[in-house]
């Protein structure tokens, strides 16, 4: 496993010991995500009107949040996600002009694990930066709280 | 020799000395061994005796819960030989150089000593608390104990290092022999200082007026007096000495008893171990490490270290931080705020963990030990209450500031982000303004501080850079009353490095 997987891994660790998983693909007993063991996976789904207001992405949002939380319990994420737009009051509108910011630095990556190494690298200069953010008290990177933010209203909108 | 006070002393006595210490703690007896070569005769006052007893100890007693906690004025400290370090925790760390440095940001910040100018003394103070070699190299003790460390950003936190007495030198048992075999030294049990009185002029000590609580009373002259008497009792008697200064003794410029530090203790925050493959034992526990010496040939020793998370000195110069230290414990019923098993159920928690046997889910909270700015309002005075011995008893108005509390919180920040950065572990804080900052749990560590600054100017403080009170001419103070600023280190190294400086300072003196 490389460095920066293991970054991104380590909020999202892999769920062996967790039933729902979200891409549906049962349990692992290793952290090795689907798209690392099937590079050719493209999900093709129809963009909603939330993904809409969004900068087109040439990977897609599913895709992008599909390689970053590989296997990570979507309920989980998504409630973090709601957490934290609730602990701040914030708008879809509001959260949208956030997540504007964190899908540019992706829209025309190409190669998946490019672009999630993008993200890697954000989520540690983020702590590097102190730009964190406090979910229920626990001290996230920006990045990868928006990256929950982004699945709990792509889950709302779907 | 040890003599006591109701059986050897005749009423009304009157005793003579080169040299008096009032306080048989860690500073009056390190004090007190270090003369004994120098020629000068030596009268060391202790209030209590060899063992606890109540009658002695409820001279203590006074109103120390007027400001953010009790102080425990009665529980804290002990009136015995070998004063409070008859139930210290043997706690030992340098104060780092950023607290002798003037902080900009912090008013009433800086000493009128270097952390250089301690260095020596910090060695042989050292040596006095059975330490062994000054080691606080977190990464050479790690090594040597095979234990590996929590991973962080070490441009953002630092690892470090407390060292511990082993033995725990508790003075009063660890140096009875030395004191007792000392042709140098009196010690004079049960020998309680009322009053201190100056001469006509003002500017010198003439006698000190003495009782025991048997109802002997006598009178001791010396060329020099040293109080030792530790950060309450110093002011305290400062204060009290009114007869021919209405202010008190050294309070000239207001400020005995005032910018009383404490080092709040609180747990606030926790962590969550998320690579599995890093100890954390170094930071609960003490560990027995054998370090090569410093000196080429001498043999190795074992140190007794314990690692804690904080800030180095160039990290809060830059980011103007006070200093804390974090170790970490596991859950326990006195901490209200984040157990262990509702933060592994709490939403984050389980996602954090998630992938992680139960087995290895180390939820840790941080125990943490706060430095606080000095305070003018932070202060001892004096009641219309009289102890047994007509010394009027004291009120402790310990405050914590805003400033105190925002740099705590940011400074938990940044472990959370230094943490975040070495993967290592995730920080959780409590959202809660209340736990966070002010936690019911908060308490001092009976480190009593600051109340007889020391300064360069006689306006600024009470003592000068060696110990002597400004504008009185033999009349020294010792221990950590003299702190003007008191880092976040326990202060019992500090008080024995000082209490071995001015042993220096007063043999240079000698005529």
């Amino acid at each position: 496993m490389n460095v920066l997987t293991n970054r991104r891994q380590f909020l999202a660790l892999t769920l062996s010991s967790m039933g729902a998983v979200w891409l549906g693909t049962g349990c692992s007993d290793d952290t090795t995500t689907r798209l690392e063991r099937d590079p050719d996976f493209t999900p093709s789904e129809p963009i909603n009107a939330f993904e809409a207001s969004l900068p087109p992405t040439a990977l897609g949002l599913t895709a992008l949040l599909q390689g970053w939380f590989a296997g990570t319990d979507r309920e989980l994420i998504n409630t973090i996600g709601e957490r934290y737009l609730t602990e701040r009051s914030m708008s879809q509108e509001d959260a949208v002009d956030q997540l504007r910011g964190l899908i540019l630095k992706v829209d025309d990556f190409v190669q998946l694990e490019s672009a999630l190494e993008v993200w890697d690298l954000d989520l540690v200069t983020d702590f590097a930066m102190l730009q964190m953010v406090s979910v229920g008290g626990w001290q996230l990177s920006q990045t990868e709280t928006l990256l929950c933010v982004l699945s709990a209203e792509m889950a709302a909108s779907s | 020799m040890f003599l006591d006070s109701n059986q050897a002393l005749d009423n009304g006595a009157h005793l003579e000395a080169d040299v008096c210490i009032v306080g048989a703690g860690a500073a009056g007896i390190t004090l007190a061994l270090e003369l004994q070569s120098s020629g000068l005769s030596v009268l060391l006052l202790e209030s209590g005796g060899f063992t606890m007893d109540d009658n002695t100890q409820q001279l203590y007693s006074g109103d120390g819960g007027a400001g953010v906690a009790d102080i425990g004025l009665t529980t804290c400290r002990a009136r015995v030989l070998g004063g409070s370090t008859h139930w210290w925790a043997g706690w030992c760390r340098m104060l780092d150089p950023d607290v002798f440095e003037v902080r900009d940001w912090m008013p009433y910040s800086g000493w009128p000593i270097d952390r250089a100018a301690l260095m020596p003394f910090y060695q042989r103070a050292h040596q006095t608390l059975q330490l062994g070699v000054p080691e606080y190299d977190v990464h050479a003790l790690s090594e040597a104990l095979g234990r590996t460390l929590l991973t962080l950003d070490e441009t953002l936190a630092a690892h470090l290092v407390y060292q511990y007495s082993t033995p725990m030198v508790r003075f009063g048992h660890h140096f009875r022999s030395d004191l007792e075999s000392s042709e140098a030294i009196d010690v004079l049990l049960f020998a309680n200082l009322t009053e201190i009185v100056l001469t006509e002029q003002g500017d010198a000590v003439s006698r000190l007026e003495c009782a025991t609580l048997m109802g002997r009373t006598f009178s001791v002259s010396a060329d020099r007096i040293v109080l030792a008497m530790g950060g309450v009792e110093t002011p305290r008697i400062l204060l009290a000495s009114n007869r021919q200064e209405p202010d008190g003794i050294g309070n000239a410029f207001g400020h005995v008893g005032r910018f009383f530090m404490e080092h709040p203790h609180y747990y606030s925050g926790s962590v969550l171990v998320v690579d599995e493959a890093r100890d954390t034992a170094l930071y609960e526990q003490t560990m027995a490490a054998r370090m090569s010496s410093p000196v080429e040939g001498a043999p190795a020793r074992e140190v007794h270290v314990r690692a804690a998370l904080g800030l180095s000195a160039d990290q809060r110069r830059r980011a103007q931080l006070m200093g804390l230290a974090a170790t970490l414990k596991p859950f326990n019923p006195a901490n209200p705020a984040g157990r262990a098993e509702q933060l592994a159920a709490e939403t984050v928690g389980q996602l954090l963990s998630a992938g992680m046997s139960q087995a290895n889910q180390r939820y840790l909270a941080l125990d943490l030990r706060c430095e606080q700015r000095p305070h003018p309002d932070s202060r001892i005075t004096l009641t219309d209450d009289r102890d047994a011995l007509g010394v009027p008893r004291v009120r402790l108005r310990w405050l914590v500031t805003d400033e105190d509390r925002d740099s705590v919180a940011r400074t938990l920040k940044r472990l959370a982000a230094a943490l975040g950065v070495g993967m290592s572990a995730r920080l959780w804080m409590p959202l809660d303004e209340a736990d966070l900052y002010h936690p019911v749990n908060t308490q001092g560590g009976c480190h009593h501080m600051g109340t007889a600054r020391m300064s360069a100017l006689p306006e600024d403080g009470v003592v000068d850079s060696h110990g002597k009170v400004h504008g009185i001419a033999n009349l020294y103070l010792a221990g950590s009353a003299v702190f003007p600023t008191g880092g976040f280190a326990n202060p019992t190294t500090t008080i024995v490095a000082l209490a071995h400086r001015l042993a220096d300072h007063l043999k240079e003196k000698t005529p």
